[in-house]
């Protein structure tokens, strides 16, 4: 009984002590959280160990630290790890629970340790940082950054670690660097891609502009052909027709025996139809030099009243169709006008021409010329006729090429259709237009206009703002005298374009002015206005001599030139004039000089 | 004493046709009909006047131009070029190889006779107008 009573007595100091010595510990414990020792607390319990953080102010800066992607912790001042995120626990793969409580430099394999220890001490004066290797929970090892600093804090110092795994950034370096070598090659492929679609382009571009020139070069080369053959069958043509135009010629003059009244009326429908054949050839070669651009047109100053009635008798003289009676009606104060008095015959011809081809018989043809009511600066010439008209429709196709009237009374003089384009072309380059009027009844009139000369116009280019001051102009007087009787218009007309020429290769085109020569006087003038001082003057006239006495069909011609040069004194024009009121000025101050006046 | 004309055109019927022509005028003629014999009776007969077609056999009137004009005795014979050829192009090249006058086929009779007597009436002026 008495050992019993024994027994429970020792068990209740078991008790006892064990309890005093858990008091002692709780107590202890207190004391250590109370103090600020204490952060976390590890219980066991039937689901473990669990670890209990102490509430505080800091709290929000854990969870932050929860958050990071960098492992964190907190150490007191000799290492030992106070509190650990678990992204650290994780980057040594142990619990979290088991770093608590051990000294952070066992994070670190043994051979990194005493390094660690140093870089501890070292940070415990502010800041440290280096790359150890931490070894993981299945004896692997990771690398990483690891940056300490301290914390100073009363009554402790404590020491916070951040510890990025290299080998982590490393991957994402890869990552980056192989999205950056992804887009890198994406932008290369395309980059080449782009240049393949260029250089296809560019290989298309050439092969297109390698067509084109080769479209021009055939285009050249068929123009050229074509050019050619005309001019070769336009010889050929000729040759033969040049014979007969002699010999024919050499009838009528009586060199073969006398000719009655009948051969001769013969000999002369002959002569029309061999010069008419003559025109056909000229016109193919006029034809195809319009469609180059290379029709020659040189306008002189002309009485346009004088042209059209020489160009009436010659066409009475010559035209089969003898009952049409030809009527002018000519303004008698037509003024001067600028064009190429042969063009402009040839033009007239070719209105006549048609007027008496589309014309019955007995029937009467009207040329007109006045002042162009709407514009003055132009004469408007029209040809009239009482024929079958132009049809509406037809009225704006009669001036194209080769189109061929359909009414045409005498079938077989349709000719070639291009009479009406190269009219159309002449007159296009002398600076006028030609047109049907198509609201006439009872016949068809086709008019053109030319322009009327005007030296303002001409001489406007040379006069600019602020030159009239300082130079002086010049007019020299060209006069080109013959010393026999021409032996025909056409030989006076080439003398008098090769004086054209040789005067143009003497002037200067921006200071110098040619204006054309006055046909209808009975001298035959060149006029030049010069921008230059008399000292200039000079040289121009003696230059001009030479070139003059080389010209040698001018000397097989007879020919010869007389130049006189004259200053032009211009003492009231004023500098700062407007530019049109000092051309007025000047071409006033000329028409006096030149007694340019209309008829 | 006449003056002599040497016609030199390779056609026998435009020969002929100037031959009645020139005759009638009071002009002794020399016809040769290609640019050898050309060359040669020019150098023979001292013509005063040579009209000259430029399409000939055995070479052109381009040819003929040049020679005569390389010759002392002929370079101051005038020439009147007479030819079918279009005028834009040929005549300014046979006025530079010598030529003193080009004329189109067909020309009007009174044209070629015209250019003959001016060319023979001012013979005098020539020498100084040529080079």
């Amino acid at each position: 009984m008495r050992s019993v009573k024994h027994q429970a007595e020792r068990d209740l100091h078991a008790r006892l002590d064990r309890a005093q010595a858990r008091l002692l510990d709780l107590e202890a414990a207190m004391t250590a959280i109370r103090g600020g020792e204490v952060d976390s607390i590890l219980v066991d319990g039937p689901l473990g160990s669990r670890i209990f953080t102490l509430q505080s102010p800091e709290e929000p800066y854990r969870i932050l630290l929860e958050r990071m992607n960098e492992g964190a912790a907190s150490l007191n001042a000799d290492g030992t790890i106070l509190f650990c995120n678990t992204r650290l626990a994780s980057i040594v793969g142990r619990p979290p629970e088991r770093l608590v409580g051990s000294p952070v430099t066992a994070l670190a394999i043994p051979a990194a340790r005493e390094r660690f220890q140093h870089l501890l001490l070292k940070s415990l004066e502010g800041e440290a940082r280096a790359e150890l290797q931490f070894e993981r929970n299945d004896g692997s090892f990771v690398l990483v950054l690891a940056s300490l600093s301290a914390v100073p804090a009363e009554p402790v110092c404590g020491l916070c670690l951040v510890a990025t795994e290299l080998s982590q950034r490393d991957n994402e370096v890869e990552q980056l660097e192989s999205l950056n070598a992804h887009l890198e090659k994406q932008v290369r492929d395309r980059t080449l891609g782009l240049q393949n679609a260029n250089e296809q382009l560019k290989q298309q571009f050439e092969k297109g502009e390698q067509t084109n020139r080769e479209l021009e070069h055939s285009r050249g080369e068929q123009i050229r052909l074509r050019d050619e053959f005309l001019s070769h069958v336009s010889h050929e043509l000729r040759s033969p027709l040049s014979v007969v135009h002699q010999f024919v010629s050499i009838l009528l003059d009586g060199l073969g025996g006398a000719v009655n009244a009948d051969q001769k009326e013969y000999l002369e429908i002959t002569i029309r139809n061999v010069n008419q054949l003559k025109d056909m050839i000229d016109d193919l070669l006029e034809a195809s030099r319009a469609d180059t651009c290379k029709l020659q047109v040189r306008p002189s100053v002309i009485r346009i009243g004088e042209v059209i009635q020489q160009t009436m008798r010659s066409f009475r003289a010559t035209s089969a169709t003898k009952v049409i009676s030809l009527e002018a009606e000519i303004a008698d104060d037509l003024p001067l006008v600028h064009a190429d008095p042969a063009r402009i015959c040839q033009v007239l011809t070719n209105l006549l021409d048609n007027a008496a081809k589309f014309s019955p018989s007995q029937s009467s043809i009207t040329v007109r010329a006045h002042v162009l009511e709407e514009d003055p600066a132009f004469v408007c010439v029209s040809v009239a006729d009482c024929g079958c008209g132009v049809a509406p429709e037809e009225s704006h196709h009669i001036f194209e090429r080769l189109y061929q009237a359909k009414n045409s009374l005498q079938a077989s003089r349709r000719g070639l259709g291009l009479g009406l384009y190269i009219c159309k072309e002449l007159i296009n380059q002398h600076g006028g237009r030609i047109w049907n009027d198509d609201k006439r009844k009872g016949g068809s009139t086709l008019s053109f206009t030319v322009p009327v000369f005007s030296i303002g116009r001409m001489i406007a280019p040379i006069i600019r703002q602020g030159t009239l001051v300082h130079s002086s102009f010049t007019l020299l007087t060209i006069e080109v005298l013959h010393s026999k009787p021409w032996p025909s218009d056409r030989l006076r007309e080439r003398a008098l374009s090769s004086v054209h020429d040789v005067l143009g290769r003497c002037i200067l085109p921006d200071l110098d002015v040619l204006l054309p020569c006055q046909q209808h006087s009975e001298l035959n003038l060149f006029w030049i206005v010069a921008c230059t001082d008399p000292k200039g003057a000079e040289v121009i006239v003696k230059r001009m001599r030479e070139q003059l006495s080389l010209c040698v069909d001018l000397q097989l011609a007879g020919i010869s030139c007389g130049v006189s040069s004259e200053t032009l004194h211009l003492d009231a024009i004023e500098n700062d004039w407007p530019l049109e009121k000092q051309v007025q000025a000047v071409a006033s101050c000329l028409e006096k000089l030149l007694k340019v006046e209309p008829v | 004493m006449p003056n002599k004309i040497l016609i030199v055109e390779d056609d026998p019927d435009m020969v002929r046709a100037m031959a009645v022509r020139l005759k009638r005028q009071g002009y002794d003629l020399l016809v040769a009909t290609d640019a050898i014999s050309a060359i040669g009776l020019a150098r023979r007969g001292k013509p005063d006047l040579i009209v000259l077609d430029l399409g000939l056999p055995g070479g052109d009137g381009f040819m003929v131009m040049k020679r005569l004009k390389s010759l002392p005795d002929l370079m101051l014979v005038p020439i009147i070029v007479v030819s079918a050829r279009d005028p834009r192009f040929s005549e300014p090249l046979a006025l530079q190889a010598g030529a003193d006058l080009f004329l189109q086929k067909p020309f009007e009779a009174a044209e070629l006779l015209g250019a003959i007597q001016n060319a023979l009436g001012s013979g005098g002026v020539r020498p100084q107008a040529r080079k």
